[in-house]
Parts: C-alpha cells; structure tokens; sequence
C-alpha cells in the first residue's frame, strides 16, 4: 500500500499542503522544441486518469491517483507546468527546488513499498508517476538522477518531420531533428511528436530564449492578436517556438501555443497556433496575481521589439478600472 | 481626359516617385492629390515640396489637419491600444521633422476639390476622419455623393481601393405643410459612384506596392492601378530615421502601421 506524503512546499505565489501518493516510475520526456513533450503527457495522463476513474468506479477500495509533473529548465516561466495543472485532474507541480526532496522522500517510501505489486507491465506507465519534462536546451545524456536506474523510464518525443515541399518524410539522415539514432542512444522508448519541416539546429548558433514575465499586466485583447502575428510572421525573428499565458481585462486566462514548420498541405491540418482558455479562476477587479509571461525560442530575435510591444500592449491601471466596471456593469443587467 | 487620383502617401517619398513615374507612362492629363502627405513614413518634407513643385490639386487629410492642429487621430480609427501607441509615436515624430513652410501648406489645403461632375475628398464629403467602405449602407453612401453634387466622389482614407456604383437609387419623401396635407414624391437618383483611390505609401492590401486609380472620363471607366517600388528604400529609411522599426516590417507585409477602418457603420464625430 502506498504511503501517503504530506509536505509542505512553496511556488512563487502560493504555499501548498500536498498529500502525495509514492509515484512509481519516474518518466523522463525529452525532444526538441514543438515536437509535443507536453501534448504528449497531458495524453497519458488524462488517458490514465480515465482508466483509473473507471477502475475507482467499480472498486471503491482504489483510491484516485495522481501524477507529479515537472519542467526542468522552464526557469521562472511554469507555463507548461500551469497548462497541464489546469488540463489534468489531480496533478502535483513540483518546482526544480523542491526535487531533491522530493526523490529523497520517494526512494525512502519506495523501500518501504518494495512487497507492492501494483507495477504495471513493461508496456505502461502507472498513473502514479514522476513526469520529468526536460527543456531542450538540457542534453539528457547528462542528466542524472539520484534514484536507481530501474525507476527511470525515458521516452523521447521525435517529430514526424516532413519536407514542406514534398511533404514527405525527410530523409533521416540529413535530418537532425529526424534522426532517431540521436534519442534511441538515450530512450527507452521513441514517440512520434508533431510533424515540423526540419530545421537544421546545427546549422545556426544555438537558438535564443526570450522570457518575459507579464504577471500582474492585464492585456489588450486586440493589441495581443496583434503582437501575437508579427511575432509568429517573423517581424521580431525567426521564432520556432512561442508560448505563453495573458490575461485580458475581461480576467479569463489564456495560453497561446505557436510551432513553427507545420505542414499546410495535409488533411489534417494542425493549426500553428492553438489558443485555450485555461478553467482558472477569472480575476475581475484589480490587478492579476495569476502568473502570466512568454516564452519565445529562434534566432535573430528582437528582444527590444518584442518587449516594447508587449509593453504597449497592457493596460494602465485607469484603463482596467475602467474596462472592468464596464464588464460588471454588464454583467449586473444580464444577471 | 485621363484623371489620375492618388490618395495617403503618408511620406513614402520612394512610392510617390514610382507612382509619377508610372503615372507618366499612363499619359494622365492630370493629378488629384486626397491628402494624408504626412504620417508613418520618413520623409514628410520631401513629399510636400514635389507635390508643391508639381503643383498637384490636393486635398486636406486627416493627418494633414492633426499635424497643422496638433491633434491626434480619432480614437475610432485606431483598433487596439498598441496601434494607438504606435500612431500616437508616429504623431509625435511628424511633428517634430516637419519644417515650418511644410506645416503652412498643409493648412491652407481645402477639404474638398470639384472638377467639373468629379469631386475629390479624403474621408468624407462631411469629414476627413469618416471611413467610406465599401460594404457601408446604401443609402448612407449615397446620401455622401449627393451631398456633393457631383457623379462621381473621389475619396481615400481607408487605403483599399474600390469602386463602388450606386444605381437605381430610389428616393421618397414625404413633406407635410399646414393646412395643406402630405405630399408625396418619388424620384430616382442617378448613378453615382464612389471611387477609393486606395494609398500610395501606407497599402494595406497585403502586398507593399502603391495603388492609385485613373479615370477616363470618354470611356468613363475607372482603372486601378499598383506598382511596384522599392520599399526596402523605405524601410530602411524608417528605421534609420528613428520611426518605430515594425514600421518597417508592417510595410513590408502590406499591413496597417497603426489605424485601421473596421465598421462600416460608425460615423466619425470628430
């Protein structure tokens, strides 16, 4: 039987008092930026979350699991680490700080539970589980962990990439970004990620990383669009990968997801851009304590332009004030 | 006669150039200017002292009136904060380059133009500031060329170019005097047509090429033209010269710099 964890720990804004179940495995996800790290393990643990339901449902004697997710190398920036706390029922955040003691605590419960026979086949992976994101600009050949080798499962999320002009599969030889033999050093297993046109890393110096932390800036709507174009058209470089999480006055909380190189020409056309609207809690008066930024990576990138347009963009306080009694005022005769 | 109408050149000097240049190759008679020589782009003085040497009929514009007034452009022209930024740096810059003799032309340009059953505005008959778009009500569009009394209103502004034809406008009115009852009338309006000559320096049709129009009043037909230039000339002047560099990139891309018209049913009241 699992032992229950209760640890006291602290994020930027919140102290939070989690009772944790002992994961069983720790999954290492890596690959390259936009190839679906993320997608990818929202998938497993909303599919799990569903098979557990269902098994909860009829044996009311297995108690709801949950995940540990975390994103080493996101920095200051948790923005995959909130999309996913957002999408996914039951899943802990841990912070890059808080690791170490947390797998101290995991392999001392780990030795307690060692008679436990709830380890699944080799062919899934247990809902209680330490997801581990790794930034692409970690080389996961260098990442150790103080935890047997055993527990550790990693997968690598390997773009499908195709030529833009033949839309097929580029040869992966040439391919970098395509060359499995890269990962299958590495993973235990290869995942096919979203189909990018190949990109050369190699071939430029290693690509920028722009983070802008706009927590407690409320947005225009429009002027995002309008950043949010010129950004993904080339008007402040050559940007591969853009993701971030604003707040519009009207207070929902959105995220905005960019790949660069996806293929036009198929039937099922996955869309550069994907804008959700995270289940937060929507802020209405003042300014939002909710955490919100951008992250940009890509080459020749204007951070001077980039920052005095997200500047121009946010509202000052009489704007949001004003746009905010307006909205209620609304509400109140709709109500 | 061949009538060539440009409109917002918006001190894209090179543009200007390209669209003279073509202008004369077209074997026009002669040139109506809409307005909106300053703004946005880098060489306001240069623009204003061809049109003067050239003698071109030209028109106020709405940037023409904020510059000689030192106003900003309506609010309804501007279509989220940042683009309201953007314009308001663009202002700013405009009015620190232009030169005294510049500023006193561009004051003592009229709101409208007339030759013979052709008028030329910049927004609107009514207003510099009032988009005409295409897909505005009938009846709305045609009350603005009545107004003038021509057959045909040149206007700019909204920086795509269109024509318009209003036919078989019918129009009925009631007049009730005392003790004499209501009378009906019904009478049947002309055709009439609204011709935007789109922009010389600020296309906002997606491609960086000025558009102008040339209308032959034997054939009475209206010709759309675009020609090429080079822009990259204006981008980098507009980034050497210290205007915001998106500038550059929104030029480019055949994209607003900052204002753009949207509804066709809001009437300025500035």
């Amino acid at each position: 039987m699992n032992t229950p964890i209760t640890t006291s720990v602290t994020t930027s804004n919140t102290i939070l008092k989690t009772t944790l179940k002992t994961p069983k495995k720790i999954i290492l996800v890596a690959g390259f930026p936009g190839a679906g790290k993320t997608q990818w393990i929202q998938q497993q643990l909303t599919q799990q979350l569903t098979l557990n339901n269902l098994t909860s449902s009829t044996n009311p004697t297995n108690p709801t699991k949950s995940a540990v997710y975390l994103n080493l190398g996101q920095g200051v920036m948790p923005i995959d680490a909130i999309y996913l706390a957002a999408a996914v029922d039951n899943l802990e955040i841990l912070t890059e700080e808080q690791l170490n003691e947390f797998l101290y605590h995991w392999q001392q419960d780990l030795g307690q539970d060692s008679g436990n026979s709830e380890n699944s086949s080799e062919n899934s992976l247990p809902i209680d589980s330490l997801y581990i994101e790794l930034g692409f600009h970690i080389d996961p050949t260098s990442l150790t962990l103080p935890v047997e080798e055993s527990l550790c499962h990693r997968v690598a999320v390997v773009s499908s990439a195709t030529n833009p002009e033949t839309n097929q599969l580029d040869n992966p030889e040439n391919n970098q970004l395509n060359n499995q033999e890269l990962w299958r050093d590495w993973a235990d297993t290869i995942v096919p990620g979203l189909p990018i046109s190949s990109v050369d890393y190699w071939q430029h110096s290693q690509p920028q990383i722009i983070r802008s932390i706009l927590t407690g800036q409320v947005i225009d709507g429009a002027s995002l669009e309008t950043f949010w174009y010129e950004l993904t058209h080339g008007a402040y470089g050559e940007v591969q990968r853009a993701k971030g999480i604003f707040t519009p006055v009207d207070g929902r909380v959105l995220h905005l997801d960019f790949v660069a190189g996806l293929p036009k020409d198929i039937p099922e056309k996955i869309p550069e851009t994907i804008t959700t609207e995270l289940p937060l809690p929507p802020c209405t008066k003042g300014r939002p304590d909710q955490f919100s930024g951008v992250e940009i990576i890509g080459f020749n990138l204007d951070r001077a332009g980039i920052n005095q347009t997200l500047e121009d963009s946010c509202l000052d306080d009489q704007a949001i004030a004003h746009y905010q009694a307006q909205i209620e005022e609304q509400l109140t005769q709709m109500a | 006669m061949k009538t060539a109408v440009i409109s917002c050149i918006h001190a894209n000097y090179e543009a200007f150039n390209a669209v003279l240049s073509d202008i004369d190759a077209q074997h026009a008679d002669q040139i109506y200017c809409l307005g909106d020589l300053v703004g946005y782009g880098p060489h306001p003085n240069a623009v204003v002292e061809m049109i003067q040497a050239l003698d071109i009929p030209t028109c106020q514009g709405c940037w023409d009136e904020d510059v000689v007034e030192g106003l900003n452009a309506c609010e309804c022209s501007y279509p989220s904060v940042l683009a309201e930024h953007r314009g308001k740096q663009a202002h700013e810059w405009t009015n620190q380059v232009i030169h005294p003799e510049t500023r006193e032309f561009l004051a003592q340009l009229p709101l409208s133009l007339r030759d013979e059953n052709l008028c030329f505005v910049h927004g609107s008959p009514h207003n510099q500031h009032e988009y005409l778009l295409p897909e505005m009500d009938d009846f709305v569009a045609l009350e603005r060329v009545l107004a003038t009394g021509a057959d045909i209103l040149f206007c700019g502004h909204t920086h795509v170019p269109y024509v318009r034809s209003l036919a078989d406008g019918q129009l009925q009115i009631k007049v009730t005097l005392p003790q004499q009852g209501t009378v009906h009338q019904t009478f049947s309006a002309p055709l009439k047509r609204i011709v935007n000559a789109g922009s010389v320096g600020e296309p906002r049709h997606g491609r960086p090429n000025a558009t102008y129009v040339i209308y032959d009043s034997e054939s009475d037909r209206v010709t759309f033209r675009e020609v090429e230039y080079d822009y990259q000339k204006t981008c980098a002047a507009i980034i050497e010269k210290g205007l915001p560099a998106i500038f550059a990139w929104r030029l480019a891309q055949g994209l607003e710099f900052a204002e753009r018209a949207e509804d066709p049913s809001h009437i300025c009241e500035r």
